[in-house]
């Protein structure tokens, strides 16, 4: 059973991984820190608006051909994973408006489950999409 | 059958029960399940299926526009739904988002993890 620390502990770390993943993705010159953020040797399922990005390499090519960017995010939702101890094993949600080369607005929404591994936290699984354009 | 069958076919069957008789979603909630309904946080199918029966809504047609599948390293599926809810007597639908870690239990497949978000629509 799920405890309430559990649901405290991944609210604090979502937040927490929201920060640290956004401020790369959006820093022209730290971006590809990102890679970084997936687990290492895990198989690794990423999908970026229809792109399969099965790993390292395949998201370092896809964020070198991607614009510069700027996300602003309207809400962030999280929740331990079964079998999770102590907030180890996390679901996420994020939805927002992404601003490309300052110029063209997408909503976007992303799912992301993030696992510790090794004392650290990592994204296992991540899935990105438009939604809507904005004017 | 494949996560993307699995995945296809429990969505497509939850918002026909959410749509004409939300009770019986009772059956894909378990003690541990949680939800997540616009920001509030619920645990267990006894609050979650209370809590759907106290929506600010009786007559509400939900419309899955995508389902996308992926499998999760627990042996689960992990779904993302984006569509559309329109509620009876409204005249423009409400977009919406899904997520749901889908379980197995007794070789049934249950939600073990849900989050629920409008997204906007509305006539905006």
């Amino acid at each position: 059973m799920t405890e309430y620390s559990d649901c405290t502990e991944v609210s604090k770390k979502a937040l927490e991984f929201r920060q640290q993943f956004y401020q790369l993705l959006d820093d022209p010159n730290k971006r590809m820190d990102i890679v970084n953020l997936y687990a290492p040797g895990t198989p690794l399922l990423c999908e970026w608006n229809g792109h399969s990005l099965p790993d390292a390499a395949s998201i370092t090519a896809y964020l070198s051909g991607l614009p510069r960017t700027n996300h602003k995010i309207d809400c962030v939702d999280a929740q331990p994973l079964p079998g999770n101890e102590h907030a180890d094993s996390f679901l996420m949600t994020v939805h927002g408006v992404v601003t490309y080369d300052n110029e063209h607005r997408r909503e976007f929404f992303q799912r992301l489950v993030i696992r510790k591994v090794d004392g650290r936290y990592y994204i296992i699984n991540d899935y990105y999409r438009w939604l809507s354009e904005k004017e | 059958m494949s996560f993307q069958e699995i995945g296809v076919a429990f969505a497509r069957q939850y918002y026909e029960f959410f749509s004409k008789s939300r009770d019986q979603l009772a059956g894909v909630y378990r003690s541990n399940s949680l939800m997540t309904w616009m920001g509030e946080q619920l645990q267990g199918g006894a609050s979650i299926m209370a809590r759907f029966a106290n929506l600010g809504f009786n007559e509400a047609i939900f419309k899955a526009e995508d389902i996308d599948c992926h499998p999760s390293l627990s042996n689960g599926v992990l779904v993302v739904v984006n569509g559309e809810v329109l509620l009876k007597d409204e005249r423009h639908p409400l977009k919406f988002n899904d997520v749901f870690h889908l379980a197995q239990e007794n070789g049934q497949w249950y939600i073990s993890n849900q989050i629920f978000r409008i997204v906007g629509g509305g006539g905006q």
